[in-house]
């Protein structure tokens, strides 16, 4: 299914006059945003995607398609075999506070975070380039640029985060509360709302916006409310730590993911055959199979499997349900499976989120994930058979099942109004081009 | 800057939908497909071939596609007549990931199975309405925003409001070349919803962009000097009797004798930033539901007076039509086709030629805008 489509598709429910296009934004006022999770530090990498490039912004961004393009920096070349790179920095773009962004103010930002991955980097500032160089080879140098680690931020002792971003922050209660303004002299055009309210932790549904957890989807929403679905970005996926490779191969026949996904997610996610989904990678089919609990009874005679206990997180009742599933498809492929919400166990249940519509970047952050190996060096992003093989070798390694595919999902008062005009992270509600009427 | 210039519209009037220039027709991958595919089988290899379409594709389409395979994969030497068993199985699969078009192959017979993969543009979609009196010359585009051009000089000369500047252009050889760029002098950034408009009149140049007015000239060279500030400008060109300036530095227009901000106004008609088409007084205009935030007046070359031209959404969200309406007893009544077009409207204007409006469209495909004049031709 085509990725823009998934968009729509999700927008089924909402009436054709209030996101229709052909219409313009309006500006001014104040929208709520209600979040059932939370975060202590108010970092671009530690905050959920959707905020993550409210304030920070990076120097490259990835688009829908999985190209790089530019944010705060125009241009970008590649010298010296990948050892050295020239970066050209947007001009005229101000900090909240209304320092000027240049090479000065960006480069020690930037190396401190850099040096996280590449330990002998260096950054000669001058005018607005910037010029990265390292001993090694920097391949995936432009990947870490657009990632939110390495966002250009900084702190004062009044703000806890000042950024070039569309939004300034201007009251921070750790894991409480965000208060967001928009900034007048953003380069990209200020947002359409006046301000925008973070309330972390709740579960209310009386917010403007309010994300719906799977765990929640059978709680009924506000009346005229609706829903607003990314394309699916989360992989809930069973990895296993010595577990016997022919319990792996067991229980990947026996799970049955579809009616998981009929029953557990409403029809909002789709069952994983691999690691990245179809729209990603376009070949996820290639890994599709039925449940043949025949087969998987089959392979379970030939061995003596001891009982597996699985882990998922206490405080997560989507994934509470999808074990105790998990458990029901094993015992009748002959597996015991145990759930438990202590760690521990030698099969667990794990969420990881895609980072852009970089399918390259996102295997490889994956797999870091997972701790499975690493297989980037491999990868020829033009030629997607090598991304294929990379993954098929992954899952033939017996360490992961992959098992859904989620998008998020964000209730949407009648009042929110917003533009799909762009080619934007497709994985995320874009807060800055939403807007509302009184 | 990656700015494209396009041949010069006197040589591409009459064309009724915008280029396609970025689609690769999908029968051209079959032949690289087929000799990659080639590659895993030995010379005349006997082969059954299997097709399946995993993405909404029409299906003449995946015909065409499905035969310009099977000829290339013939013209490789295998042998796909099926009349003896196959020595291998081959399945092509069309499906699509974030990028495009992805051509999948999985030849089986051999162990282990083998895949080739063949990235492919995605062909943009036909048009299934012919648009018979629409009729819209692309001029050009580019990666920023198109707020507003003009042509002048006797169709030899093109400027373009961006939101940071005015770009000057000649033609050459049927090609529109840069010749000089002036750049705004703004306080602040333009608006995230950017918008503006060029006025030229009587050797004056002047642009509008909320916030700021610009004057100057463009010849003998083009020169712009900004002052912060919304001064009133006719909204069309042809009639000075409306009168309208920019909000501060939203997006919206206001006019005096008229209740409320607007998107846009023609025949007394207003695109209100409540989100309806309203008259002067506020009240809404019945039959106008289905309209966007953007319509322009345009003489009618077949009858008398003028219609409006008003943007509307399209069936594909992302793709906004433009539509002709007359108003006849105070009701629009359609007086065209909708013209389908390859992304959201970002402007539209009358335009400084009196029978041609100013379209400005953001691909949703390539993410450029693209600039073109509409203008009308009558039915045969």
């Amino acid at each position: 299914m085509r990725l823009r489509a998934w968009l729509w598709l999700a927008l089924s429910s909402v009436s054709a006059g209030s996101l229709a296009a052909g219409t313009r934004p309006h500006y001014g006022g104040v929208l709520t945003l209600d979040l059932s999770g939370t975060f202590n530090a108010l970092e671009p990498s530690e905050v959920p995607p959707m905020l993550s490039t409210l304030i920070g912004e990076t120097l490259l961004r990835i688009n829908s398609r999985g190209e790089f393009e530019p944010g705060l920096a125009v241009s970008w070349q590649r010298e010296a075999d990948g050892r050295r790179w020239r970066i050209s920095l947007r001009s005229n773009v101000k900090f909240h506070d209304g320092e000027l962004l240049t090479a000065v103010t960006a480069a020690p930002v930037l190396l401190a975070a850099l040096k996280r991955t590449y330990s002998d980097v260096a950054i000669t500032p001058g005018g607005t380039t910037l010029v990265i160089q390292s001993a090694n080879p920097l391949p995936d140098l432009l990947t870490e640029l657009a990632s939110p680690r390495t966002a250009i931020v900084r702190k004062s002792e009044t703000n806890p985060l000042i950024g070039t971003g569309p939004f300034r922050a201007t009251a921070w209660e750790p894991g409480r509360r965000l208060a967001l303004a928009a900034f007048e002299d953003y380069w990209g055009g200020r947002p359409f709302l006046d301000s925008a309210i973070i309330n972390l932790a709740s579960t209310r549904m009386s917010a403007d916006v309010f994300d719906v957890p799977f765990g929640s989807l059978r709680r009924i929403l506000p009346e005229a409310t609706r829903i607003w679905q990314s394309a699916p970005g989360e992989l809930l996926a069973l990895v296993a730590a010595d577990v016997p490779p022919v319990a792996m191969q067991a229980l990947a026949l026996a799970i049955d993911r579809g009616s998981i996904v009929n029953v557990l997610t409403q029809r909002r996610g789709e069952p994983a055959f691999a690691l990245l989904p179809q729209w990603l990678s376009g070949y996820e089919f290639l890994f599709q199979s039925a449940p043949d609990v025949t087969r998987a009874r089959q392979l379970v005679s030939q061995s003596k499997l001891n009982p597996l206990a699985l882990s998922y997180a206490g405080n997560d009742s989507f994934a509470r349900a999808v074990a105790e599933r998990i458990a029901l498809n094993a015992r009748d492929a002959g597996i015991t499976v145990q759930p438990t919400p202590n760690g521990g166990g030698s099969l667990r249940l794990v969420h990881l989120l895609l980072e852009s519509a970089d399918a390259a970047a996102d295997l490889v952050s994956l797999t870091r994930s997972l701790g499975l190996p690493d297989h980037a060096n491999t990868f020829d992003i033009s030629k997607p058979e090598t991304l294929y093989e990379a993954e098929k070798a992954l899952l033939d390694s017996n360490r992961v099942i992959p098992l859904l595919h989620l998008p998020q999902l964000y209730a949407l008062t009648p009042r929110v109004h917003f533009r799909e005009a762009d080619r934007g992270n497709p994985l995320t509600l874009h807060l800055e081009d939403l807007w509302v009427y009184p | 800057m990656f700015q494209m210039a396009r041949v010069g519209f006197a040589l591409l009037f009459g064309l009724t939908t915008l280029a396609r220039m970025e689609a690769q027709p999908m029968a051209e991958a079959a032949a690289p497909l087929a000799a990659r595919i080639s590659s895993l089988l030995p010379r005349r290899a006997t082969v059954s071939l299997e097709f399946q379409v995993l993405t909404p594709l029409a299906m003449a389409e995946s015909s065409r596609f499905r035969s310009a395979l099977e000829e290339e994969l013939r013209k490789t030497g295998l042998d796909l007549t099926g009349t003896t068993p196959p020595e291998s199985r081959l399945r092509v699969s069309v499906t699509e990931n974030a990028r495009g078009l992805l051509f999948v192959a999985e030849v089986s017979g051999k162990d282990p199975p083998q895949v080739v993969m063949l990235p492919w543009s995605r062909p943009l979609p036909s048009d299934a309405k012919p648009a018979l009196r629409l009729v819209i010359k692309p001029i050009w585009e580019q990666p920023d925003p198109v707020l507003d051009f003009m042509i002048l000089d006797s169709d030899s000369r093109l400027l373009i409001l961006s939101p940071t500047k005015v770009t000057n252009l000649h033609l050459a050889n049927g090609k529109w070349a840069p010749n000089g760029q002036a750049f705004l002098t703004l306080d602040r950034p333009v608006p995230r919803d950017p918008r503006g408009r060029l006025e030229f009149i009587a050797g004056a140049l002047r642009a509008f962009v909320p916030g700021t007015t610009c004057s100057g000239q463009f010849q003998p060279q083009l020169g712009l000097t900004c002052s912060p500030g919304n001064e009133a400008w006719p909204i069309n060109p042809q009639d000075a009797a409306q009168p309208v300036r920019w909000v501060g530095d939203s997006n919206v227009l206001e006019s005096a004798g008229v209740k409320g901000s607007f998107y846009n106004a023609a025949l007394d008609l207003f695109a209100s930033s409540s989100e309806s088409i309203q008259d002067r007084s506020g009240v809404t205009a019945a039959g106008t539901e289905s309209w966007g935030n953007d319509l322009a007046a345009i003489a009618n070359p077949c009858g008398s007076g003028n219609v409006l031209i008003v943007s509307r959404t399209g069936d594909n969200r992302e793709h906004d039509q433009v539509q002709v309406f007359e108003m006849t007893s105070g009701q629009p009544v359609a007086r065209s086709e909708a013209l389908g077009l390859l992304g959201q409207v970002t402007a539209l204007w009358p335009a400084e030629t009196v029978g041609q409006a100013t379209l400005v469209v953001r691909n949703s495909q390539t993410g450029n805008y693209e600039a073109s004049r509409l203008a009308l031709a009558c039915a045969e």
